[in-house]
């Protein structure tokens, strides 16, 4: 196998009584979306949480692109190229679309304590923001604030503004709640292009887009790795069959 | 030497008390209703001029004392209803900005009342004098007296968080607002009551430190900052950590005004440094633990 | 409702219209006013940079109001004893030539608020507005309690700065010299505000988990914001000095802080031209009710409730539309 773009190694957090990671260790190829799936409260935002830089692992290792990323903070871990989404929804509310993604853009130029000019006088960064935008059909909605937008158009923000840091490898947390059949269609047909891009890390409930988009699915429950493996060695693994036992979108 | 250095602990312990008082009701305050309240020092600054007025008319330190608990807790409770509860849902701006306005109507309220010539406060007969302690030392009854209601207090305070229904229904209100109304509580009782209750101890700290200083419109903002450094130290919304925080800025203030300047002297020739020294003192302490400890020495890391 | 671009021009110009208005009447008190009026304004731009775009929520900025003051305060005084401030392996001279003596009181805010900025920005809410509280208070202990320079009584400027060009002991000089100070400060808030910073520092006080993905450091743009907004404020402070030809403690105390909050308050928060009409109007009314009452605070404190309560956006807000730019 190629060097992997991202790998956790042997993560463990606990709060209180709670494990919420438990010697967790994965990693993402380059070229491939990497599914994490698993139960509600199984640890998966706290992982991403940790790989991102929010929290700091109580042991274990983070590695970005051969680089122990471990002792980083978040701006660091983002400026090596790691691009987050967050599963509730985190953009700017009284900024319009453009604005959201001009900010993620002056974020990759670094831009913000460096230039004073406007910042929205460079044709070509714009015509980028719009260009993000439109990939995530909000291009009619680029002058909206995002307090205004309907909770879908939300979500794609968050992939916009990910997308326009150009990242490394995406970090996507549940990208798809709440988004609706429909939605999750056409959310997972840009997933599906995006990772020509950039490999992802997807944290996702929906079993039939993670189905369809995943090269790997790792399964974690109460903190713990408890299989990793293609699609189908995951459908036929009895352990994973138990712990989801009853869960009817586990088809 | 040495009996002059206890003194100046007694005398740390003493203010330290009597700041715990203030911070007490700040740090309940915030830690039940979210509220950031600057007017707490307005309230001390009514409970010291009730002390005065009353005292002054019928003669009676304890009639004073009792008046301004009453005054403050009134004070309180009407500003609760009429301002305060507003401002429970909002940002912390709105909250400073309001209890900046009624410090500004209070100040001015209260000097079309009183004027602007300071009051006094006399020391009972009773409790004038100085007592001899244990050791041979000399210290002021008052003072004395003072260390041990301040105690007396936080004491009474404890009992009541922890061992009696309010006291659980205010613990509960600190975990989490959302639950006590989910317990059937009255919230709206509840924080009312929290209010004036921090409100009377600030009344009392006034009517106690204005018999010691001067009762005059000002009075209560230096104390109300000074309180702030101590919940700062002490990690805001912790009773205990106020108690803490209170005790070390007592003594660091105090002893910091007593050695430092002749330690001065003998430095440098000159007092100065020592006081310029002094006089900052305390926020260095707290720009010390907020280096180490940012959430305070009793706060819960968020 | 009018604009926002409207109205910000109407104060400037209408600024302008005032100082020549009084002047041709012949009321140099009106300007001596007026000056005042914009000083209070520098001090409030200053404030809003934080408090209205970074959504800082600082109660010490009396701090840097005061050590602007002093700043001009010591260089006078050294200036007129011809007293040198520092004699050693180079001499440091007092001055009262303004264009060194506003650098220098910028400079010396610029480092108090990255002091002060350094610990408390380490906080954030409730913390951050009792630790500038309390840091403002040690200021002006500090002042009480620092003999060299007066002390609790303060310094007198027996001569008001010079700058190139004005008679600065005319009002009428003294007015435009301050004008432009004034211009050039709110023009540095608009391109401040329409760069990447503003951007970025508006998102932080939103949003600040995003913009430390996008990989802008909270932190570091706080901190930015938090000294250039000290430096402005000093500023503010030594045009004061020199205005009143006075510095005393009192420039450090807390109620310094909380009008100058009242003026970003009054105007409109996060609005361009919110503190130069919250100052206006507050020496306005300081000027009408004070002169009835001597109660005026009384009155103030009323409003401000009010406004608090009922009206969040101040006058600026209930005047004009904000202005929704549309980029492309
Ligand atoms: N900051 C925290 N403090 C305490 N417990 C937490 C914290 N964050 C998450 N948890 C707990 O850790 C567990 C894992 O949570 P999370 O990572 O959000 O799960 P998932 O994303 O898989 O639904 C849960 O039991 C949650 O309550
Ligand atoms: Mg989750």
């Amino acid at each position: 196998m190629a060097e992997p773009v991202l790998s956790v190694r042997n993560i463990s957090k606990s709060f209180g009584a709670i494990h919420a990671s438990k010697n967790v260790t994965l990693d993402v190829q380059p070229g491939e979306i990497h599914a994490l799936i698993g139960p509600n409260g199984a640890g998966k935002s706290t992982l991403i949480k940790q790989i991102a830089g929010g929290m700091k692992p109580d042991t274990g290792s983070v590695h970005f692109l051969g680089q122990d990323v471990t002792a980083l903070n978040t701006v660091q871990r983002a400026r090596l190229g790691l691009g987050r989404s967050f599963q509730v929804s985190a953009v700017i509310p009284d900024f319009t679309v453009v604005e959201n993604i001009t900010l993620a853009l002056h974020g990759r130029e670094q831009s913000a304590l460096q230039k004073l000019t406007n910042a929205f006088s460079k044709q070509s960064l714009i015509a980028e923001a719009k260009n993000h935008a439109t990939r995530t059909k909000l291009n009619t909605r680029l002058n909206i604030r995002a307090s205004a937008l309907a909770h879908g158009e939300r979500r794609r923000l968050e992939i916009a503004m990910a997308l326009a840091l150009k990242p490394k490898v995406f970090l996507l947390d549940e990208p798809m709640a709440g988004l609706g059949n429909e939605g999750a269609a056409e959310l997972t047909t840009l997933l599906s292009d995006l990772k020509r891009e950039a490999p992802i890390l997807l944290v996702e409930h929906d079993m039939d887009a993670v189905f369809a988009l995943a090269d790997r699915i790792s399964v974690l429950v109460y903190g713990e790795v408890i299989a990793t493996g293609t699609t189908q060695e995951i459908r036929s693994n009895k352990a994973v069959k138990a712990a989801y036992l009853g869960e009817e979108d586990f088809a | 030497m040495t009996l002059l250095f206890i003194e100046q602990i007694l005398n740390g312990v003493q203010l330290g008390v009597m700041l715990f008082l203030m911070a007490a009701g700040l740090t309940l305050v915030f830690g039940v209703m979210g509220l950031i309240n600057l007017a707490h020092g307005s309230l001390y600054m009514v409970g010291a001029f009730a002390a005065a007025a009353v005292a002054a008319s019928t003669g009676s330190f304890l009639l004073g004392v009792v008046a301004s608990i009453v005054a403050a807790a009134v004070a309180g409770v009407l500003i609760e209803m009429l301002v305060i509860r507003r401002l429970y849902g909002r940002d912390h701006l709105d909250q400073v900005l309001a209890t900046f306005a009624l410090i500004l109507i209070f100040s001015e309220g209260t000097r079309m009342v009183f004027g602007s010539f300071p009051l006094y406060l006399q020391i009972p007969p009773a409790l004038a004098g100085p007592i001899t302690l244990p050791g041979g030392i000399e210290y002021p009854l008052f003072r004395l007296t003072l260390i041990v209601i301040g105690l007396i207090v936080a004491f009474a305070l404890y009992l009541l968080i922890t061992k009696t229904r309010l006291g659980i229904q205010i613990q509960a209100g600190e975990e989490d607002r959302e639950m006590i109304s989910a317990l059937g509580i009255d919230i709206s009782k509840l924080y009312t009551f929290v209010f004036a209750l921090g409100a009377a101890l600030a009344g009392l700290s006034g009517a106690l430190v204005g018999t010691l200083q001067s009762v005059e419109v000002g009075m209560g903002e230096p104390v109300l900052i000074t309180a702030f450094v101590v919940i700062v130290i002490g990690g805001i919304g912790s009773i205990q950590g106020a108690l803490i925080g209170a005790i070390l800025v007592g003594l660091t203030q105090t002893l910091g005004a007593f050695l430092l300047p002749s330690l001065s002297i003998t430095l440098f020739g000159s007092p100065d440094t020592g006081q310029v020294l002094s006089s900052m003192l305390i926020y260095i302490l707290m720009a010390l633990v907020l280096l180490f400890r940012p959430q305070g020495l009793m706060g819960v890391k968020t | 409702m009018i604009p926002e671009r409207l109205y910000n021009g109407i104060i400037w110009l209408g600024l302008i219209a005032f100082g020549l208005l009084a002047y041709f009447i012949d009321e140099p008190y009106w300007l001596t006013l007026a000056t005042r009026a914009m000083i209070f304004a520098i001090a409030g731009l200053g404030l809003n940079l934080v408090l209205g775009y970074g959504g800082m929520i600082s109660f010490g900025h009396a701090a840097f109001f005061g050590i602007g003051g002093y700043a001009v305060g010591i260089l006078a005084t050294h200036a007129q004893t011809y007293d040198p401030i520092f004699a050693g392996f180079i001499t440091l001279t007092g001055t009262q030539f303004m264009p060194y003596t506003w650098a220098i009181a910028v400079i010396a805010g610029g480092i108090g608020a990255a002091l002060i900025g350094a610990i408390s920005l380490r906080t954030q809410g409730a913390y951050f507005i009792m630790i500038t509280l309390a840091f403002g208070q040690m200021f002006y202990y500090f002042a009480i309690s620092w003999p060299a320079y007066g002390g609790e009584d303060g310094m007198s400027i027996y001569l008001r700065g010079g700058f190139p060009g004005a008679n600065t002991l005319r009002p009428f000089d003294f007015f435009w010299v301050t004008f432009g100070v004034l211009t050039a400060v709110i023009l540095l808030i608009r391109t401040l505000n329409a760069s990447p910073f503003g951007l970025s520092l508006n998102a932080v006080r939103q949003t600040p988990e995003r913009v430390e993905t996008v990989g802008i450091s909270p932190f570091r743009l706080r901190m930015t914001a938090f000294i250039i907004s000290g430096m402005i404020t000093a500023l503010a402070g030594a045009l004061f000095a020199d205005l009143n030809k006075y510095v005393s403690p009192s420039m450090f105390s807390w109620t310094i802080s909380g009008e100058i909050m009242i003026f970003v308050i009054l105007g409109g928060v996060a609005r361009l031209m919110g503190p130069v009409v919250g100052a206006i109007v507050f020496v306005t009314l300081e000027e009408l009710l004070g002169g009835v009452s001597d109660h005026w605070h009384l009155y103030l404190g009323i409003l401000l409730l009010l406004i608090v309560l009922f009206a969040k956006g101040g006058i600026t807000g209930a005047l004009t539309r904000k202005t929704q730019v549309q980029h492309g």
